[in-house]
């Protein structure tokens, strides 16, 4: 009870918190990867319908699927409009799996969070048998924020275009349109800045959700005041984090562009875009623990975890 | 209103025939010179017919703009005439009856109605005789709409006297005018004001005596006879200009601007004028370049004079050296999109946004465009009216002839790695229409605006592009070059195009060009059947030396032997390279000279046949369905697809990562 918000006495939990310091992304390896394959797999149900279509218009051809990627666009262009009656058919079998992909996708990161946030008694990595039904157990609550969040995303989003466009619309006459199409442009910076720190509310709510075992307006209340507490500290985590994440992404595409269709360049460009995903995950996870830092770190009794350490018998 | 006619259509092909059957040899590797393969016979001047001394005081504020002058016209056919008819397209924007306003036509520009109202109301209309004393009225008789044709914007005006062939008349004019706000190239947005389209405008008479006259449609652009225009502008001091033609006076006065722009050989005259435009000049090729263009788009304005700077160069050396001094270069603000991508003589307007990525060439692709009309609707002078793809559709195979040259296969987008080439949108976009209507056919025709779209611009491109392909690059563009020079400052029609690809090509290349203008022609070639086995000795009962022998299995030598079969589906035919792959990585290559619906092609190798592909290096642009262009061997297996289906895999990993809770 002590050191938790939610007061559930300890003997009900099979897996114990670690201390603030110890909740590091780089100590769940095996969580990262299982967070990787399942996007790996949900990605590739997804576009499998996509790529049995362009192996039956172009695995008769001998070069195979070269001609698509030849300079110039030719076959992909025709390729692309040609597909146009069966687009319906891959829309309807993308649209659902990616939904459904998208809201199954909170069991492994409550997983991941779980893993980054918990020790065995024994001090070892939290097993799939305590950790996956822990997680398991977070999906309403995690569902419950991502709807909450993603509808007032939405709404600050709307609003933001909506007031950016009459912005620039007002400032034209003055500053002329360019000019003015750049203010309004920055109007909606602002609000595209909100709808991220709702995004990064909505993780700390998640990992609060968590790490103290509480429902979802508790973990989003907990998160607020922790958001408040050190704003441009958290903001500045996650915001140097997603930065950083696209760096990978511009060197594949630039390693891609002069590798690709070599002889022998396909394995290299499996594995390269496959390290990008993978380094976009660990990064990810490492603002998970980041964020368990902080709402930890806002709410815990300091000199309970202190005096346990990694282990803290109270909780 | 049609002038050509059905007859017409009929002649033209029998001149084409004629022409044709004068000229055997097929596409030839070197054409038999002409004069009109350089500049030197090109014509210096254009016959002066219809000439246009007029001032134009602009209020910027009323949008509203009054006009006088004076129009000299000659009559240039062979018969008396007692009617002139005036283009008053104004009007197009009076009124919801205006056949503009009321074709039903879906989307693209002009798509939408003004929001203020546009007309022009003539005040006056008078022949005045060579004694310049007698001057006659000549409005008040005049027809502006026809019975049961609400339709204001073509005016046929009665004269009191006949004027025979030869003979010049003048009118006094005057009128006012109203604005709409920006639609189908002309109008205000704020104080930005693009005027075009603004004056009465004699139409052309052909020299049958029939007048080329029409209302102003949706679809169709213009056409009218050379004069010269010497037009004086009055518009507020703090107001910029930009206008046809060069500058010869300029002043201020009471707080007001005057520009007197003077030009000669044109057709037609267009300005500008706003009170934000900014402006840069160059000189590139003895032309004097002016942009003007909004407020924060000096990226843009660089963009189009480096386009400019390979274009201009490249238009002088392929279809003739570009005769005015000045060129105008207007890129309208966004809001005023409606005024962009259009073309007047020594004046164009381009368009885009601001902040357009530097690998998507929209201001680039509209800028080279709207100049190379300078030549394919300007210098040669077709009507736009009743063949849309001379000037549409040939200007659209210059410029993506001009942008592959300039930046290669990325000639519409270079971004990222991924290459865009204009050549190949045009084919594969042609593709869609093709069975619906036929290209050569006047812009009112058309039933959609997709149609007209894809087929004047894409498929005229893309057929011509595939026949430069085929044929070679010199070959065609000396073709259309000496098209250029030989009918700079007359008015050609189909004829004359196929007449020099007949001279150019021979009559093969010249029959499919007009099979798939006029005809609706298309091809499609098609890999069928891909057979090889081991070759070995026959098998069978053999009677050898007064025996009976049962060969049950021939030996066999190691090499193989097959077939494969190709098709050509379609009205149009082309030469193609047949490639044969084999199982031990190698290749053969067979020319097919296209005729004919099909064709076997025997096979001899060192290893079974794997797969064939008709035309391997995509000349044929227009080919109806490439995925047909290959098939493998029913024992072989089928090539992999692994590299598109990763690229798929992590580009859904990648939007997964973005949007994944």
């Amino acid at each position: 009870m002590e050191g938790t918000p939610d007061g559930k006495p300890p003997e009900q939990r099979r897996l114990v918190l670690l201390a603030n310091d110890a909740m590091r992304a780089r100590r769940r390896p095996v969580a990262i990867v299982v967070s990787w394959a399942y996007e790996l797999l949900l990605a590739a149900a997804i576009a499998w319908p996509a790529a049995a279509y362009v192996g039956g218009a172009y695995g008769g051809h001998p070069s195979g699927d070269a001609p698509l990627f030849r300079p110039g666009g030719l076959a992909l262009a025709d390729l692309l409009l040609r597909a146009r009656p069966v687009t319906a058919v891959l829309g309807a079998h993308t649209a659902p799996l990616f939904a459904l992909g998208l809201v199954l996708g909170l069991v492994p990161l409550a997983f991941l969070i779980v893993q980054i946030a918990h020790v065995t008694p024994a001090r070892r990595t939290p097993p799939l048998a305590l950790a996956l039904p822990r997680a398991w157990a977070a999906f309403p609550r995690f569902l419950a924020l991502l709807l909450a969040v993603t509808l007032l995303q939405a709404f600050v989003v709307v609003v933001g275009l909506v007031l950016a466009g009459a912005t620039a619309n007002l400032a034209t006459n003055g500053l002329g349109e360019a000019r003015a199409q750049q203010l309004g442009a920055v109007v909606f910076f602002v609000f595209g800045a909100l709808a991220a720190t709702l995004g990064v509310l909505h993780d700390l709510a998640r990992v609060a959700a968590i790490r103290f075992d509480v429902g979802a307006v508790r973990a989003a209340r907990l998160a607020a005041s922790a958001l408040r507490r050190g704003f441009a500290a958290t903001t500045w985590s996650w915001a140097w984090r997603a930065a950083i994440g696209l760096v990978p992404v511009a060197l594949a595409a630039l390693l891609s562009s002069r590798l690709g269709g070599r002889a022998g360049a396909f394995w290299a460009m499996v594995i390269l875009h496959q390290l990008v995903v993978l380094a976009r995950v660990a990064l990810r996870a490492s603002w998970l623990a980041k964020a368990l830092r902080v709402v930890d770190g806002a709410h815990r009794v300091r000199k309970a975890a202190d005096a346990a350490d990694a282990l803290d018998p109270a909780t | 209103m049609r002038t050509r006619t059905v007859p017409a259509r009929i002649a033209l092909g029998g001149l084409f025939v004629a022409v044709a059957a004068a000229i055997s040899d097929d596409a030839r590797g070197e054409a038999p010179p002409s004069p009109y393969d350089s500049d030197a016979q090109m014509a210096l001047h254009a016959d002066p017919v219809a000439s246009y001394t007029l001032r134009a005081t602009l209020d910027p504020a009323a949008h509203t703009l009054h006009g006088e002058g004076t129009i000299t016209w000659r009559n240039t056919s062979r018969v008396a005439v007692r009617e002139l008819w005036l283009h008053l397209y104004m009007n197009a924007f009076k009124n919801e009856r205006s056949v503009f306003l009321r074709t039903p036509l879906g989307g693209g520009r002009g798509a939408g109605r003004p929001t203020d109202w546009g007309y022009i109301d003539v005040r006056k209309l008078a022949l005045r005789e060579p004694d310049a004393t007698t001057v006659t009225d000549v409005w008040s008789g005049a027809e502006v709409s026809r019975p049961g044709d609400p339709d204001e914007t073509d005016a046929r005006v009665p004269l009191p006297r006949e004027v025979l062939p030869g003979d010049t008349i003048a009118l006094d004019v005057a009128w006012d005018e109203k604005l709409p706000t920006v639609l189908e190239r002309t109008g205000y947005d704020g104080s930005f004001h693009m005027i075009a389209q603004w004056f009465p405008k004699v139409a052309r008479l052909e020299p049958d005596g029939r007048w080329a006259h029409f209302p102003f449609h949706r679809l169709s652009e213009f056409y009218a006879d050379f004069g010269t225009y010497d037009v004086t502008l009055d518009v507020p001091q703090s107001f910029t200009l930009g206008a046809t033609g060069p500058m010869v006076e300029s002043r201020l006065e009471k707080g007001r601007r005057v520009e007197r722009h003077v030009q000669t050989d044109i057709h037609d005259f267009a300005w500008t004028a706003w009170d934000e435009w900014q402006t840069a000049t160059e000189t590139i090729g003895g032309v004097q370049v002016t942009l003007l263009y909004p407020p924060g788009y000096r990226v843009d304005a660089k963009r189009e004079l480096e386009s400019l700077r390979f274009t201009m160069p490249y238009f002088d050396k392929r279809y003739g050296r570009y005769p005015y001094p000045v060129l105008t270069v207007v890129h309208p603000p966004v809001a005023a999109g409606e005024a962009g991508g259009m073309e007047y003589p020594t004046f164009i307007t381009s368009g885009g946004p601001w902040y357009g990525p530097p690998g998507i060439l929209a201001p680039e692709l509209v800028t080279v465009h709207e100049y190379g009309h300078q030549y394919f609707y300007g210098l040669v002078a077709t009507s736009e009216h009743d063949w849309p793809f001379l000037d549409e559709g040939l200007n659209s195979f210059a410029e993506q002839d001009v942008m592959s040259k300039w930046r290669g296969a990325g000639s519409w987008v270079d971004l990222f790695g991924l290459t865009v080439d204009g050549g190949a949108m045009h084919g594969v976009l042609s593709n869609l229409s093709v069975h619906d209507e036929k290209v050569a056919q006047g812009a009112a025709d058309f039933m959609t605006g997709g149609s007209y779209g894809t087929l004047v611009y894409f498929r005229t491109s893309a057929v011509l592009e595939t026949m430069r392909r085929v044929y070679g690059d010199d070959l065609v563009l000396q073709a259309l070059g000496r098209y250029a020079r030989k009918n700079r400052f007359f008015h050609p029609g189909p004829d004359e195009l196929l007449t020099n690809f007949a001279e150019v090509l021979g009559p093969q290349a010249a029959a499919t060009l007009r099979t798939a203008y006029f005809e609706k022609g298309w091809v499609d070639y098609v890999v069928t059947e891909v057979r090889s086995h081991p070759l070995h000795d026959p098998a069978g009962v053999f009677d050898r030396d007064g025996k009976r022998e049962t060969v049950r299995e021939g030996k066999t030598a190691g090499a193989h032997e097959g077939w494969v079969v190709v098709h050509r589906r379609g009205t149009l035919s082309f030469p193609v390279d047949i490639e044969l792959a084999l199982e031990d990585g190698t290749t053969q290559r067979v020319r097919w000279n296209g005729e004919g619906d099909s064709t076997r092609v025997p096979f001899t190798g060192g290893s079974p046949l794997r797969a064939a592909v008709v035309d391997p290096d995509d000349r044929v642009l227009i080919d109806q369905v490439r995925t047909n262009n290959f098939a493998t061997a029913p024992a072989s297996a089928r090539a992999s697809t692994a590299r598109s289906t990763e690229k798929l895999v992590y580009w859904t990993e990648l939007v997964l990562q973005a949007v994944l809770p």
